[in-house]
C-alpha cells in the first residue's frame, strides 16, 4: 500500500463531471431510500438499516465537489427524518429495539455507522432523559473518526441539526445524567473546535495551484461552522458572565490559534452578529484584544468597523439605556485602533480614514455633547496622515476624497473656524497646488479683486496643459470640498461665529486659484446668503443685525467680484442675481442700494457677455430659460421705479440676443418678448413722480428700441409695433421736455434727447430703404 | 449490513467500547454499574490536542511537476528532457524546493536503482517509443508534441507515485534523481541516514 500524500488526494473534480457524478449518487439514493421506507412499512428494521447504510455509503466519496456534496447530503438527512420519525414511534409506543445504539455500530464503514449513531442517539435522547449527558459527549467525540475535512464538517453538521432541540438548557442538572447548560456549552465549544479545525485544514487539500478555488469552497462552507456559534447564542440559560467567562475565551482561543485569515475574518464577524449588544459592551476588552492578534490578513477594519457601528445603533435605538456610564466606549475603541495603527505600519491611508470616520459616527451618534471626541479624531487623523506624508500626490487625493466623502455620508459637521482650518489642512492637497500659501492667500484675499490669480498664471494654478481626464478629475474633487462646504456649520445658534467660518473657508479656499474656486466659492456665497437671511430672522435678539448682513453682503460682493475676473462671469451673473434677490428680502439699511449694486454688475456682466462674441458661446450652453425669468424678475423687485425701469430694459437684451442651446447657437431674436419688455418698462418709467427722471428713462428706451429695430433690418421681423411705440415715446418726451424747468440736469437730458433724434436722422438718411422706412414710423 | 453475526458478546467487534452497554434499554442500577472492570476494550481518554497540531498544515505535503519539455541537440543527437519542479514539507527531504531537468533514461536509471535495492514494486513508466523511431515513419516521432505531452503526464504520474512511498524516501538514488543537478551514475547506492 502507499502512503497517501496530499497531491494524490482526489479533490480537483472537472465541472462536467460534477453533474454526471451528482445525479448518479442521487438516483442511488432515491431508490435505497425508497427500499427502506417500503421496509420500516412492514416494520422490517435490519433491512431497513441496510438500505439506511447503502444510501449513507454514497456520502463516502471524494469525487464530488462541495457544492455537489451539499445538495447529496440534504436529500440524504431528508430520507434520515424518516427513519427517526419511526423508531420515535416505536419506542413511544413501548417497542424499543434491544440494544440498537450499539447495533447501528456494526455497520462496516465510517460515514454510514456515525450518521446512524447520531440518529439512534437522539432517538434514546428524545425517549427518555437518562444519559442524555453521556450520549451528546459519546457522540461528538465519535465523529472525531472522521478527518477528512469535507466529510467531517458535513457529519459534525448533522450532528448540530439533529441535537438542535435537545441541548440541555438549565443551570442545574434536572435529573441524574440529563446535563445542565455547562455540558450544552462543552459540546457545542468542542463541536465548534473540530469543525474550525478541518475547516482551515481544507486550503491544504490539493496541488498547489488550486489554492484559489479550495478558498472559495471554504467560503462556501463557512455557514457550518458558524452555525455552532448560532446554537451557542440559542441556549437561553447563558448570560452575560457565562458568556464572558466561559464561551467567549473559549472561542477567541480557537480564532486566534487558527492563525488562519479566511477562519478569523469569518467567525469574528459572526460572533458580532449573533450574539446581543449587551455582552459586546461587557466584553469589549476581551474582543479586541484579540482582534490585535489576528493574522495581518485579516481586513480588521472591517470587523472594528461592524462592531462601532451595532454599538452605535444599538445606543441610538429608540428606548435604549444608552451606553453604561461605566463603560468609556469611545476611549477604547480610540485606544484600539491606535494601537492597530502603531502594529501594522502597512495600514493603508483609506483603511485609516475608514475607521476614523467610524469613531466619528460613534463620537456624533453617542456623545453628541462631547465635541472634543471629534476633534480628538481629526487630530489622530491629521497625525495618522502625516506618518504617512510620504504618500504620492494621487494617493493623498483619493485619501482627501475618500475623508470629504466619508464627511458628506455621515453629515459630519465642522463646527468651528479651527476646525476648518485644520480640516481643509488635512486636506490641503486638494484645496491647492504645492506652493500655493498662506501668505499669498492673504494678499490675494486683500485684493479682493484678485482670488489667486488668473487662470493663465501658472504659478498658482500650476504648470502645464489640462488634459480633458484632467479636468474630469479636478471637478469631481473640487465638487466634493465644494459639498463639504455646506457641513461648515456652527449650529443654530452661533451665527456671529458662522461667519467667522465662512470668512476662514473663503481664506483658504482662495488659494485654489480659478480652477477651483469656481467650484469651492459658490457654495461659501451661497452659505454666506443664508446666513444673512438667518440674521434678519433673529433681529429682534440682535440689534447689530443690519451691520451684520450688510457685511455679509460686501463679503459675497468681493468674492463675487473676484470670481468674475477668473473669467467666470456665467457663474458671478448668477450669484449677483441670487445675491439680489436675496438681499430683496432683507429690509436692512440701504439694502436697495446694495441689491442695485448687486444687479447693475450682474447686468455689466452680461453687457461684457454680449459684446464679446467668444464668451457667447459658454453662456450659451447655460440653461438660458430660468437664468432669463430670474433676471427679470430680480429686475422687478428692485425697490426704485427707475432702477426697475431700466433693469427691465436691458432683460430685452435677453431675449434678443441670448443664444439658447435649443437654437443651436442662434440668437433668439424673441421680438415679441423684447416689445414686452420694453412695454413694461415704459409703464414702470410712467410711473415715475419725477418728469425729468421720466424724460430721461423714456430717451433710454426709444435708444432701446432704435436699436432693436436697426438689428432688425435686413430681417422679415415685423418691427412695426415697437416702431410705432417708439415713436409714441418720442412724443410723449417732447412734451415733458416742454415742460421742464431748466437745469443742470434738464440740460443733460435734453442732450440726450436731441442726440438720439439725431442719431436716428442719420441712420434714416443713410440710404438704406428699409431702415428709413421702418424708422417713417418715428415722425422724426 | 452486518460484517459479523452477532450471537453471543464474545465475539464483539473490537472498536465497540465497553461503556456502550450502559445503553441498553434494561437500565442498569448504580451498583452495577460500579462494579464494571476496566476491559480490553474500555475507552482511552485522548490526550487534548495542541493548537499547534490541531492547526498547523500537515506535513504530508509533497508535490512534483513534470512540466516545460525542451528539445535539445541537432537532428540524430537530439533528446527531450522535463523539469523536475518539487516542493515538499517533509523532513526527510532535504530541500524544501527544488527543480532539476531530467531525460527519460533518466527515469529508466531510477527505475532500476529501486528495483534492486528498495523492497517495493515499483510502477511501469509510460513507454518507450521504439515503433516511433522507425526509419520512415511520417510525423517528428519521439519528438512529437503529442507524444511529449502524453509520456509527460505518464513520468508525473509515476514519480509522484514513487517519490510519496517512505521505503523509496529512503533510498539515495532518489533524493540524487530529484534533488541534485546531475546524478552521478558511479554513486555508491544505499539508504539515507535519517538525522
Amino acid at each position: 500500500l502507499f502512503w497517501q500524500t496530499r497531491s494524490q488526494d482526489m479533490s480537483g473534480p472537472v465541472t462536467e463531471d460534477q453533474e454526471k457524478l451528482l445525479d448518479e449518487a442521487l438516483s442511488v439514493v432515491k431508490l435505497q431510500a425508497f427500499q427502506m421506507k417500503r421496509c420500516l412499512d412492514k416494520a422490517k428494521l435490519m433491512d431497513a438499516l441496510k438500505h439506511a447504510s447503502n444510501m449513507l455509503g454514497e456520502l463516502r466519496t471524494s469525487l464530488l465537489s462541495p457544492k455537489s456534496y451539499y445538495e447529496l447530503y440534504m436529500l440524504i438527512t431528508d430520507e434520515m427524518r424518516h427513519l427517526e420519525l419511526y423508531l420515535l414511534d416505536e419506542f413511544q409506543k413501548g417497542r424499543r429495539v434491544q440494544d440498537l445504539y450499539e447495533l447501528v455500530q456494526y455497520a462496516g464503514n465510517i460515514i454510514p455507522r456515525l450518521y446512524l449513531l447520531i440518529t439512534v442517539g437522539v432517538v434514546y435522547i428524545k425517549c427518555s432523559e437518562i444519559s442524555r449527558k453521556d450520549i451528546l459527549k459519546d457522540l461528538v467525540e465519535m465523529c472525531r473518526g472522521v478527518q477528512h475535512p469535507l466529510r467531517g464538517l458535513f457529519l459534525r453538521n448533522y450532528l448540530l441539526q439533529c441535537t438542535k432541540n435537545v441541548l440541555p438548557d438549565c443551570v442545574e442538572e434536572e435529573q441524574e445524567d440529563s446535563g445542565s447548560v455547562s455540558d450544552s456549552i462543552d459540546f457545542v465549544l468542542l463541536n465548534f473546535s473540530e469543525m474550525n479545525k478541518l475547516w482551515v485544514r481544507m486550503q491544504h487539500q490539493g496541488h498547489t495551484r488550486e489554492r484559489d478555488r479550495r478558498e472559495q469552497e471554504r467560503r462556501e462552507l463557512k455557514l457550518l461552522v458558524g452555525t455552532n456559534l448560532v446554537r451557542l447564542s440559542q441556549l437561553d440559560t447563558i448570560d452575560v458572565q457565562r458568556y464572558r467567562s466561559v464561551v467567549l475565551p473559549a472561542v477567541l482561543e480557537q480564532v486566534v490559534n487558527c492563525k488562519d485569515a479566511l477562519s478569523q475574518d469569518y467567525v469574528m464577524e459572526c460572533i458580532i452578529q449573533v450574539f446581543p449588544d449587551e455582552y459586546h459592551l461587557a466584553t469589549l476588552q476581551d474582543f479586541l484584544q484579540a482582534c490585535a492578534e489576528l493574522n495581518p490578513a485579516v481586513p480588521v477594519k472591517n470587523i472594528l468597523i461592524s462592531l462601532i457601528n451595532r454599538l452605535s445603533a444599538f445606543a441610538t435605538r429608540d428606548g435604549s439605556n444608552g451606553i453604561p456610564s461605566d463603560i468609556p466606549l469611545f476611549d477604547f475603541f480610540s485606544e484600539q485602533i491606535a494601537k492597530i495603527i502603531e502594529n501594522k505600519p502597512d495600514l493603508s491611508p483609506e483603511d485609516l480614514v475608514s475607521l476614523q470616520a467610524a469613531l466619528t459616527g460613534l463620537a456624533l451618534g453617542v456623545y453628541k455633547d462631547r465635541e472634543d471626541y471629534v476633534d480628538k479624531v481629526l487630530e489622530t487623523t491629521n497625525s495618522g496622515l502625516d506618518k504617512l506624508g510620504r504618500l504620492d500626490s494621487p494617493t493623498k487625493k483619493s485619501v482627501s476624497a475618500y475623508l470629504l466623502q466619508n464627511m458628506l455620508n455621515n453629515g459630519t459637521l465642522v463646527p468651528s473656524s479651527e476646525q476648518v482650518e485644520q480640516l481643509l489642512d488635512l486636506v490641503r492637497c486638494l484645496v491647492a497646488d504645492p506652493g500655493a500659501d498662506a501668505a499669498a492667500a492673504a494678499a490675494a484675499a486683500t485684493a479682493t479683486n484678485s482670488l489667486g490669480g488668473d487662470p493663465g498664471d501658472g504659478s498658482a494654478n500650476g504648470a502645464g496643459p489640462d488634459s480633458e481626464a484632467d479636468n474630469e478629475d479636478l471637478a469631481e474633487e473640487q465638487s466634493l470640498l465644494g459639498r463639504v462646504v455646506h457641513l461648515f456649520s456652527t449650529g443654530p445658534d452661533l451665527l456671529d461665529e458662522q461667519f467667522g467660518v465662512l470668512k476662514t473657508a473663503r481664506r483658504i479656499l482662495a488659494t485654489g486659484g480659478g480652477r477651483r474656486v469656481k467650484y469651492t466659492l459658490p457654495p461659501v456665497v451661497y452659505q454666506a446668503y443664508q446666513l444673512a437671511i438667518r440674521f434678519h430672522n433673529r433681529q429682534d435678539s440682535d440689534d447689530k443685525w443690519r451691520k451684520k448682513c450688510r457685511k455679509i453682503f460686501e463679503f459675497c460682493h468681493s468674492t463675487v467680484c473676484g470670481l468674475a475676473k477668473c473669467e467666470l462671469p456665467n457663474l458671478a451673473l448668477r450669484l449677483f442675481v441670487d445675491g439680489a434677490l436675496v438681499v430683496d428680502k432683507i429690509p436692512f439699511d440701504q439694502h436697495d442700494t446694495v441689491a442695485y449694486e448687486f444687479l447693475s454688475q450682474a447686468f455689466s456682466l452680461y453687457e461684457e457677455e454680449i459684446s464679446d462674441s467668444k464668451r457667447m458661446t459658454c453662456f450659451a450652453a447655460e440653461n438660458h430659460e430660468p437664468l432669463r425669468s430670474q433676471t427679470v424678475h430680480a429686475a422687478s423687485k428692485l425697490l426704485r421705479k427707475p432702477d426697475q425701469s431700466r433693469a427691465v430694459a436691458a432683460c430685452a437684451h435677453l431675449f434678443w440676443s441670448g443664444r439658447p442651446r435649443e437654437l443651436q447657437g442662434a440668437e433668439m431674436r424673441d421680438l415679441k418678448k423684447v416689445g414686452e419688455c420694453l412695454k413694461r418698462a415704459g409703464r414702470l418709467a410712467s410711473q415715475c413722480m419725477d418728469a425729468g427722471l421720466q424724460a430721461q428713462l423714456y430717451t433710454e428706451l426709444v435708444n432701446y428700441y432704435l436699436y432693436f429695430v436697426l438689428q432688425s433690418a435686413g430681417s422679415n421681423l415685423d418691427v412695426s409695433q415697437l416702431s410705432s411705440t417708439a415713436g409714441q415715446l418720442l412724443a410723449k418726451i417732447r412734451e415733458i421736455l416742454s415742460g421742464l424747468e431748466p437745469s443742470a440736469d434738464s440740460e443733460h437730458i435734453h442732450k440726450h434727447f436731441e442726440a438720439t433724434v439725431e442719431f436716428a436722422r442719420s441712420q434714416s438718411a443713410s440710404g438704406d430703404a428699409t431702415i428709413a422706412g421702418l424708422l417713417a414710423q418715428l415722425e422724426l | 449490513f452486518f460484517s459479523c453475526r452477532i450471537s453471543s458478546f464474545r465475539s464483539r467487534p473490537s472498536f465497540l467500547s465497553s461503556d456502550l452497554l450502559k445503553f441498553k434499554p434494561s437500565v442498569m442500577s448504580n451498583q452495577q454499574q460500579q462494579q464494571q472492570q476496566p476491559s480490553a476494550t474500555q475507552r482511552l481518554q485522548p490526550k487534548k490536542q495542541t493548537m499547534e497540531d490541531a492547526y498547523s498544515p500537515p506535513a504530508n505535503f509533497l508535490e512534483i511537476d513534470v512540466c516545460n519539455p525542451e528539445t535539445h541537440g541537432l537532428n540524430k543527437d537530439r533528446y527531450t528532457d522535463y523539469e523536475i519542479r518539487l516542493r515538499t514539507n517533509l523532513p526527510v527531504f532535504k530541500l524544501k524546493e527544488s527543480s532539476v531537468r531530467r531525460r527519460y533514461s533518466d527515469f529508466e536509471w531510477l527505475r532500476a536503482e529501486l528495483e534492486r535495492d528498495s523492497k517495493i514494486v515499483v510502477p511501469k513508466l509510460p513507454g518507450k517509443a521504439l515503433k516511433l523511431q522507425l526509419p520512415f515513419r511520417g510525423g517528428d516521432g519521439r519528438f512529437d508534441d503529442e507524444f511529449i505531452e502524453e509520456r509527460r503526464k505518464g513520468l508525473e504520474e509515476f514519480i509522484n507515485k514513487v517519490a510519496g512511498h517512505p521505503l523509496a524516501q529512503n533510498e539515495k538514488c532518489l533524493h540524487m534523481f530529484l534533488q541534485e543537478q546531475t546524478i552521478d551514475k558511479a554513486y555508491v547506492p544505499g539508504k539515507v541516514r535519517t538525522t
